[in-house]
């Protein structure tokens, strides 16, 4: 598997155009060159290949390069103005990803950030003084999870926090963004993920959720943004995921669904697209990638042969594309080679490639002692299944394949905001895994 | 007078009567930006103007300030939509002014927001009656229509029909410039649902067919394109399975190893009700066609096909007919998704067989 060490030539794997030039094909062809000039050094048509064994995921470097926004950001990021928690949480998350103790100083920062950004009326905008708005809240949520402190759970104010999630639950089941805001799907993720978290979810909260979603599943197998839109890997994850704490992943058509799924993953590239026909693109690697453990889970509950499963989809061609094609010298991640490094990328590349590394699959027998927002606790990594690329010190701490920080994280969180039930899964989970 | 006009609007005499409010970051916040003055004081007179909920020109000409600073800001972008109603602002200028921002900025959800806003507002002052009952901006968003555009009065129908043409153009304009753009096709297909069962849909379809004729892998043409099959008068008929399973088998035809057409023509059938064997004949065909007889769709549709006849004769010969694709498409055509061949080969292992 992969595609740096392959039998044919790369470009026998690139796009077949059929001989008929048009703007999407010019565009993946000019891709795939690219792609094909980085990859070659590793390949067989190199005079001398270099091993996949030296495939080295530059840590410190991404490291340097996500600390270097904590402290000063210039004023072109006014752009990102209405976003701050979404930066806090792109690069906490990297770091925590890449291994990095977040010192105290930087966590008494982020607690005191979010406590000014937080919307007296509930939830958590772009900024101090913005409205709420699901995205930052989500991000704002995740944040705070990632510091995993007391003082960090108690800034959300859990009952305006689900005050706000109903002022913008539609009765159709969707979720607009912002009060007088736009509905799609990603509402349904952010608000199901923040209020699993902090444990409120309710009856109210998730009335005709799952069916909206469901709606949002195009002919193409893959979720749209709203019902009709074009199936897009971002909206799929979301609509997915969401769907998955609502437990009704059941409701989707699977066949399809699994179908598009890995029709995504590109041939020569091997990272994945977002669409049909469209280019490949690092952040994929978690919204496209992100799907498969989630899948996995839903092919194991259709019963349908979990042994041929190792995620129907080529993690080691990911990993590949993420090391070679990703990873900028000076720093940082990105969509392509021919694009800039950003934070954005640089997070979700990282989360990709961590759940491409270790397999993230659903202790089953347990389900029955973790009811609702509790199964979230359920996940564990199947180590005979961990595939790490490259040098073995490319291997990145695990993360959540639905909620998206790391475990421990999510194990810390959910004690805090659920108790002993928390604490006792937990420990059920732990003996499951030290038997297996 | 020039210099009055070089002058920033916060030291203007009319607006000296407002405290600016600074922004409260906390202490040694994360992710500090460093704002221009121009930025940050004009967010000072904003921040202002809502805490007092100032309902009023000057607070509706600051919101355009803003915007044009920082076009992502969607708090302000609602507090504009709520000066523009209280204020009772023309819309038709507001569309204006908002072509340019699209211009500017293809890829903003809020600037796309606010133009579905304000064109479901101008839509309903020219209805008499809605099926909706409420006006918030959010009703804007449900592709149930919000009229039924028959029972509406000549005068009416005239124009809803202006309205979403000057929409249509706008978006296809729009559209030149990035053919897939997520927001411009979602927009598309609120206006279209939006109004109801107008006459807007018969051109659509044609408009699907231009795009598609001029790139033939732009799969949002194709999604557009079910779109319009689906929902438009009278819905999917049978007459329009045919149709779309002759322009779909066309284009694979063209290009076989193009993504679209294939799970267009396969997504409707399945619509339409009809099984996937039905196009058994046109797939084995162009397993002769050199060019297409490596394309992963047509093994991978045969698989399809062969699979549910296995389970159909529930024969080992069938069984094995279906396999063979499985192992073609993971070992052959289309290798980068071999595990999600063999186990596609591991399901047809499960077929029960009798002969």
């Amino acid at each position: 598997m992969g595609v740096l060490n392959r039998e044919e030539d790369l470009q026998s794997y690139g796009y077949n155009d059929d001989g008929m030039v048009t703007d999407s094909s010019e565009l993946q062809l000019e891709t795939e060159e690219c792609i094909r000039r980085v990859f070659f050094p590793y390949t067989q048509e190199s005079p001398m290949p270099l091993p996949i064994a030296s495939l080295d995921l530059r840590k410190l470097r991404h490291v340097k390069y996500v600390l270097g926004a904590l402290d000063n950001l210039a004023s072109h990021w006014t752009a990102l103005d209405a976003s701050k928690p979404w930066l806090c949480y792109w690069i906490l998350h990297a770091l925590d990803l890449l291994g990095y103790k977040i010192p105290e100083r930087l966590a008494v920062r982020a607690i005191s950030t979010m406590q000014h950004i937080q919307s007296p009326t509930g939830g958590f905008g772009g900024g101090p003084g913005q409205d709420a708005h699901l995205a930052t809240t989500y991000a704002a949520v995740n944040t705070l999870a990632i510091i995993g402190t007391k003082e960090a759970y108690d800034v959300i104010n859990r009952e305006t926090l689900a005050d706000f999630l109903m002022s913008v639950k539609q009765k159709d089941g969707s979720f607009t963004m912002t009060v007088g805001g736009e509905v799609d799907v990603r509402g349904s993720y952010c608000a199901m993920s923040a209020a699993t978290i902090t444990n409120i979810v309710t009856p109210e909260l998730t009335t005709n959720a799952a069916e909206f979603i469901a709606r949002c599943q195009t002919y193409e197998g893959g979720i749209g943004g709203f019902p009709g839109v074009e199936a897009h890997a971002g909206y799929t994850f979301c609509g997915l995921a969401a769907l998955e704490l609502l437990g009704r992943t059941d409701i989707l058509n699977l066949d399809t669904f699994t179908r598009w799924s890995s029709s995504r993953q590109m041939s020569m590239e091997g990272g994945f697209q977002g669409r049909t026909n469209k280019l490949v693109d690092g952040c994929y690697a978690f919204w496209t990638g992100g799907i498969f453990p989630i899948l996995g889970k839903m092919l194991e509950t259709a019963g349908q042969d979990t042994e041929a499963l190792d995620f129907v989809y080529d993690r080691d061609g990911l990993q590949e594309y993420l090391l070679v094609a990703c990873q900028s010298k000076t720093g940082g991640l990105r969509d392509k080679p021919s694009k800039p490094v950003d934070y954005y990328h640089t997070c979700y590349c990282l989360s990709g490639l961590s759940l491409s590394q270790h397999q993230m699959s659903f202790r089953h027998e347990l389900k029955d002692i973790a009811p609702g927002g509790l199964s979230s606790l359920l996940w564990s990594e199947n180590y005979d299944k961990r595939r790490v690329i490259g040098s073995p010190s490319n291997a990145l701490e695990t993360t959540h394949p639905v909620l998206n920080i790391r475990t421990d994280k999510v194990r810390k969180a959910f004690l805090h905001y659920y108790g002993k039930s928390a604490e006792d899964i937990i420990e059920e989970v732990d003996i499951e895994i030290i038997r297996s | 007078m020039a210099e009055l006009d070089d002058m920033p609007f916060y030291d203007k005499p009319e607006w000296a009567d407002v405290v600016p409010i600074p922004q409260d970051d906390g202490p040694n916040p994360l992710v500090p930006i460093a704002y221009t003055k121009e930025y940050s004081t004009t967010m000072d007179y904003f921040r202002a103007m809502c805490r007092a909920q100032e309902k009023s020109e000057r607070a509706l000409d600051l919101t355009k300030i803003v915007i044009e600073l920082s076009p992502s800001h969607y708090t302000v972008w609602y507090y504009r939509q709520q000066l523009l109603k209280e204020l009772n602002k023309d819309l038709k200028e507001e569309l204006e002014w908002l072509e340019w921002m699209v211009n500017e900025h293809p890829k903003s959800y809020q600037i796309w927001h606010h133009r579905q806003v304000i064109v479901g507002r101008i839509a309903q002052s020219f209805v008499a009656h809605t099926t909706t009952t409420t006006t918030t901006p959010t009703t804007a968003q449900s592709t149930e229509a919000a009229f039924s555009f028959d029972d509406l009065p000549q005068s009416q129908k005239t124009a809803a029909q202006d309205l979403v043409n000057s929409e249509l153009d706008f978006i296809a304009e729009s559209l030149e410039d990035d053919t897939k753009n997520y927001h411009a096709w979602s927009y598309r297909q609120w206006v279209l649902a939006h109004f109801g069962l107008g006459p807007w849909w018969v051109g659509e379809l044609a408009y699907t067919e231009e795009l598609i004729g001029k790139d033939v892998r732009n799969n949002s043409a194709w999604n557009q394109r079910y779109f319009v099959v689906t929902n438009s008068p009278g819905g999917l008929t049978e007459e329009g399975v045919q149709r779309e399973v002759q322009f779909a088998k066309s284009k694979i035809e063209q290009t076989p190893s193009n993504e679209s057409p294939w799970v267009y023509l396969t997504g409707v059938l399945r619509k339409g009700n009809h099984p996937v064997t039905e196009i058994k004949e046109f797939c084995e065909g162009l397993l002769s066609v050199p060019r297409a007889n490596f394309s992963p769709f047509v093994h991978a549709t045969l698989l399809d096909i062969y699979e549910v006849e296995a389970k159909e004769q529930r024969s080992a010969a069938s069984v094995e007919k279906a396999k063979e694709e499985a192992i073609m498409l993971a070992e052959k055509v289309d290798s980068i998704r071999s595990k999600y061949w063999n186990w596609r080969k591991t399901q047809l292992q499960k077929i029960d067989v009798v002969a």
